[in-house]
């Protein structure tokens, strides 16, 4: 059925080649990866559910503290957590995608931002699932209600792409000259993850601490996308356009880093 | 290389890898419409050479590479990913040369009967067999309409000889459409055959260049005289 949706979609796309290159490449890869075992779609959605369920567990069973007089808990983790898991995702997959496709940028004249675009259009098509996943949890079990504010959430979706797209490409540039970055990004994640206020609010932390959750952005963005998601008030518009900034200018600079230093990709990947 | 490789390269007393020039002062233009040959031995740079004229790599000094028109390179074992289907690959290889899904589409019968694979449109291209692939992708390649088409070592053993024959056909086809063809091959019949113009790549540098039989000549003299030394 999706298969039919992705497919259909690409028939109703305008007929401009460069929109239906990065369409295909998007689709072909996001089939690639859930497409290939049975279970296939299964695992878009159980991965982050069964992460929540994890980290839910802990912190309402084991470190009751933490999850003490925050309303509806289970959805203030699952809102932060998947849309973390879209950007690590992202930019994950990002820096491997001159690898990956060495074998069309060898074989055929292609721009390598089309690559990236490609790439985290079809993280987002598997973000969307999430998305769908966490509505049907927020309806069902919390009987939330959403309002008009929903309408920012595509703005916030927007930022996170950005910053995730702009990292992506970044690291893919240093992945080029150093390709154990690997090990050291994975404790990089983890620092700016448990700064970012996923599992709690930056109040929670005794205040010498603070200011590394402040000058995280993602601190900002979970917190404007929970008010849209599950609390349902009014985002801070202040902090969202300073969010929306930084990831415009990571962006910029991800694209300028790839179309300066990547041309010895080939050489050395 | 590695962070770890950097830092023990900082550290140790030699500290600096050689270099190897691969290519140096290469001055090449290639009309449309010809039938351009490439011969040197192995590791000669010939496909560095080609990797340049297809700006996948940028030359560190000068090598200013000016081309118009789509580019497709065929070699063996490139260009195809392999988890693909042959439908998909021929999709993303025809949208990334530059086609529209419609263009592509109307092509695609041919290009599928051409490369014989009707009864495995929809299947993985891991599961071909090489000469299956080779097939798949030289038929992606004469149907598409690119107006340079980069061969590296790609003739020589394409399927059986109902396709060697059907290749040449489409091969002569295309060059009498007036389409520019770079061949890199060891074979020196095939560039014989093909080529009017042939350059002769020694050590990085154009050792000959011109009419092919010149080239040739001088190109097979010179490995006698090595073997005889």
């Amino acid at each position: 059925m999706i298969k039919e949706i992705l497919n259909q979609i690409s028939e109703k796309l305008p007929e401009n080649n460069r929109f239906e290159r990065i369409w295909k490449i998007a689709q072909v890869d996001f089939k690639k990866r859930y497409y290939n075992d049975r279970l296939g779609l299964f695992w878009a959605f159980l991965n982050p559910v069964m992460q929540v369920l994890v980290y839910w567990a802990v912190f309402t069973f084991l470190m009751k503290r933490v999850s003490e007089d925050i309303p509806n808990f289970g959805l203030f983790l699952f809102s932060a957590l998947i849309c973390w898991m879209f950007f690590k995702e992202v930019s994950k997959k990002s820096m491997k995608v001159l690898k990956q496709k060495k074998y069309l940028i060898e074989n055929i004249k292609v721009d390598k931002i089309d690559l990236f675009l490609s790439n985290g259009i079809s993280s987002l098509i598997g973000f969307c699932f999430n998305i769908f996943a966490y509505a049907v949890v927020a309806l069902i079990l919390f009987n939330t209600s959403f309002s008009l504010n929903l309408l920012y959430l595509p703005i916030l979706i927007c930022n996170l792409f950005l910053m995730g797209m702009g990292f992506g490409m970044i690291l893919s540039t240093i992945y080029i000259y150093a390709r154990d970055i690997d090990h050291l990004l994975d404790i990089f994640f983890l620092l700016v993850m448990w700064t970012s206020g996923v599992f709690f609010p930056a109040e929670r932390v005794i205040e010498f601490w603070r200011p590394m959750f402040y000058i995280n952005p993602f601190l900002g963005i979970f917190k404007n996308i929970r008010a849209v998601l599950v609390y349902d008030s009014t985002i801070n518009i202040q902090i969202m356009s300073l969010n929306f900034s930084v990831g415009l200018l990571v962006f910029i600079l991800g694209i300028h880093v790839v179309n300066k230093y990547t041309h010895k990709a080939l050489e050395y990947l | 290389m590695t962070i770890r490789e950097r830092l023990q390269l900082l550290f140790s007393k030699k500290n600096s890898q050689s270099e190897l020039k691969a290519l140096s002062n290469v001055n090449l233009t290639i009309s449309k419409g010809e039938t351009f040959g490439i011969v040197g031995r192995n590791g000669s740079g010939k496909s560095t050479l080609l990797n340049i004229i297809m700006e996948s790599i940028r030359p560190d000094k000068g090598g200013i590479v000016k081309t118009k028109g789509k580019m497709i390179r065929l070699a063996l074992g490139m260009g195809i990913d392999p988890n693909l289907t042959a439908r998909e690959n021929i999709y993303v290889n025809g949208s990334v040369i530059g086609l529209s899904f419609k263009r592509i589409g109307e092509k695609f019968d041919q290009i599928i009967t051409f490369a014989g694979l009707e009864g495995f449109v929809d299947t993985p291209v891991k599961f071909f067999s090489k000469g299956m692939k080779q097939r798949l992708l030289f038929s992606i390649a004469m149907h598409v309409e690119t107006e340079i088409i980069l061969l590296d070592e790609f003739f020589g053993g394409v399927g059986d000889q109902d396709f060697k024959r059907k290749s040449d056909e489409a091969f002569k086809k295309v060059i009498m459409e007036g389409r520019t063809i770079i061949i890199v091959s060891h074979s020196l019949p095939i560039i014989a055959k093909y080529c009017k113009r042939v350059a002769w790549i020694h050590h990085g540098r154009v050792r000959s260049l011109g009419p092919a039989e010149t080239v040739l000549k001088s190109y097979r003299n010179h490995f006698k005289k090595t073997k005889t030394k």
